[in-house]
């Protein structure tokens, strides 16, 4: 999959989960408490937003460790 | 899919996480802290709807030995019933017994979970009395899309949350129909197309001996899409026909063809010609006097389809699936049709809708709408309220959208209050004439205000019977009420919907008179000081009765 598309579909998939805050394009430095509704429980519903997007399982352990968009991406790269 | 406004509060057994994209159709909705089910029955509580989402599961939990299950659920069962005695808002329950177990263990007996299962539904029936109570298999829902995709034990040991995505999304729809079948009156009216539809094939090419109807394959298809229609007719949904055809070849299938499960008899209208058939539509939706916002479209055909879309955006279009061995189940499990409570009036619908358009047929014909009532030998009667007719009264209250005064919707219990006071009045009104019996097919309530004014609170009738100026009658009835309790004056008030634009002259057209602003000085009772009008009740005539003497 290119970045740039996968880049995307993660930043829409972050306005959805966190509505009520600015999301800026530029996305790749955001993580846990970057953003104002990206708490633990926000963690824990873009989790899940981006496996049903992309239609894989995090691990209980990445469960528990992904908590930046780096990670997210790392993994979503390496599947 | 429309955003559900209502302020809703789900109190879950276990975790739900909040602001999760599955809750996106609901514009308010909040959660109680994580298994903190007694604050439902708060007094403070401010939802419109709760909801109570118990997972059995979560009971086995913990459970401290000494305290049984039957304990957990007598407590539950407990909570729910204080709950809907103090509250009347609505309450849904939805409840999941489900747990994996192995299927050899469960040859010869029921493992605890189904036993616990029965125990509770035979339990939580004697709830049903509450009409704001709903009760939901949810197993039955998770079950639909597979119990191991619903279920998640990665989210339960890292968020003590039961459900998968998945599992959140089927949760989210349920309560998404539920609240929808609560709030919003359901469909009437079944407008099928025939060919490709009812049966396979075009019968004006094919001919009745090869249509595909019955034999095996999509023959079998077509005829239990067909036993899905007559499921719902029986349930109480009318039926019509809009077809492009000739009427003729229609006629022989219907009439003739031995493997049709739905008969000539069963339909309402046919409209099997060459016309547009959103004129078809306009044409059906007069005849009953039912608006195309209670109509729904099934064709095969996705560009009539889109041209009904587009031209009649009220009438709910079916988008069918391409493959014809899903329809009878499709059909039959559509939410514009499901109904969790079913009266003896919808029962009666089909035969009651049928003397509805023979009676607009014929009054069409006769030249003299005062001799051709007086003809068809109307018996009104009032029934005041009781408990058999209670639940037809709350129907007639909360369904009927155009000829409706006030539209204030009660539910039965309030009806029930309104009547325990002292000269108040409540009756119901039915007829019957040589089209046949219509039942109870009319509401009026009447409140005290003064010893002098009564106020016509709520005045509702049943469309099917208009034209035959019972509502007059009705009227006459009223102020006749009104007389025995002693009362001077019945005033009444016309409060505009989008829908009851048919009343807004109804009490003027019956000599009701203007209110002069220092006359029946209270007026405080109305809600909007423009349209009230009042009758004086030992002088004021109301027109229009020759077919009642």
């Amino acid at each position: 999959m290119p970045t740039d598309n996968l880049n995307n579909q993660i930043f829409l998939i972050l306005k959805k989960v966190f509505p009520k805050s600015k999301i800026k394009k530029d996305i790749m430095n955001l993580k846990i408490n970057s953003v104002k509704e990206w708490d633990s429980l926000g963690n824990f519903n873009l989790l899940l937003a981006i496996e049903k997007h992309f239609r894989f399982r995090f691990s209980p352990d990445q469960m528990s460790e992904v908590k930046t968009i780096k990670q997210i991406f790392k993994i979503l790269k390496d599947r | 899919m429309t955003l559900i406004k209502k302020k809703i509060k789900i109190y879950c057994s276990s975790f739900l996480p909040p602001k999760n994209i599955s809750w996106s159709n609901f514009e308010k909705i909040s959660f109680s802290n994580y298994g903190e089910l007694e604050s439902i029955t708060d007094s403070s509580a401010k939802e419109e709807i709760s909801i109570l989402l118990i997972f059995f599961q979560d009971f086995f939990e913990n459970i401290d030995k000494n305290k049984k299950i039957d304990f957990k659920i007598n407590h539950l069962l407990k909570l729910i019933n204080k709950r809907l005695r103090f509250n009347k808002n609505p309450l849904i329950l939805l409840h999941s017994f489900w747990s994996s177990e192995n299927v050899i263990r469960k040859i010869k007996f029921n493992n605890e979970a189904e036993i616990n299962k029965k125990k509770f539904q035979k339990e939580i029936k004697k709830n049903f009395i509450h009409k704001n109570f709903f009760c939901i298999d949810f197993d039955n829902e998770l079950a639909n899309e597979g119990f191991f995709k619903t279920f998640d034990n990665r989210n339960w040991y890292f968020a003590h949350c039961r459900l998968s995505s998945l599992g959140l999304d089927v949760l989210s729809a349920t309560i998404y129909k539920t609240i929808k079948s609560i709030t919003q009156p359901t469909k009437k009216v079944l407008v099928l197309d025939c060919d490709n539809t009812l049966w396979g094939g075009v019968i004006g090419e094919d001919g009745i001996r090869n249509i595909k109807l019955g034999q095996d394959g999509l023959g079998k298809a077509y005829q239990d899409f067909q036993k899905s229609i007559k499921r719902l007719q029986e349930k109480g949904v009318i039926l019509a026909l809009n077809s492009k055809n000739n009427e003729k070849d229609v006629f022989e299938v219907l009439d003739k063809h031995p493997e049709m499960i739905i008969k000539k008899k069963d339909i309402i209208s046919f409209k099997i010609n060459w016309q547009d058939k959103s004129k078809n539509l306009i044409e059906i939706s007069n005849e009953l006097n039912l608006g195309l916002d209670s109509f729904v479209f099934w064709d095969d055909n996705p560009i009539e389809r889109d041209k009904v879309k587009r031209k009649l955006p009220k009438v709910q279009v079916i988008d069918v699936v391409n493959n014809v061995y899903d329809w009878p189940d499709n059909l039959y499990s559509l939410d514009e049709f499901a109904k969790s409570e079913i009266t003896k009036e919808d029962l009666k619908k089909t035969i009651q809708y049928k003397s509805r358009a023979k009676f607009v047929e014929e009054k069409k014909k006769s030249n003299d709408d005062n001799e051709y009532l007086k003809s068809i030998k109307l018996r009104p009667k009032i029934h005041y309220l009781d408990k058999f007719n209670l639940s037809r009264a709350e129907q007639l209250c909360n369904k009927t959208n155009q000829f409706n005064l006030r539209s204030i919707r009660y539910k039965s219990s309030e009806i029930l209050n309104i009547n325990k006071k002292k000269d108040n009045i409540i009756f119901l009104i039915s007829l019957k004439d040589i089209y046949g019996d219509h039942g109870l097919v009319g509401l009026v309530i009447i409140k005290k205000v003064n010893q002098e004014i009564a106020f016509l609170d709520n005045l509702a009738m049943s469309c099917r019977i208009l034209g035959r100026n019972l509502e007059s009658w009705v009227l006459k009835k009223s102020l006749e009420e009104c007389k025995k309790k002693g009362f001077k004056y019945l005033v009444s008030e016309y409060l505009p919907t989008i829908r009851n634009k048919m009343v807004e002259n109804f009490t003027k057209e019956n000599n009701f008179l203007q209110i002069s602003k220092d006359k029946l000085l209270s007026k405080s009772f109305v809600k909007n000081k423009k349209n009230i009008r009042y009758a004086i009740v030992n002088k004021t005539k109301i027109p229009n009765l020759n077919a009642y003497r």
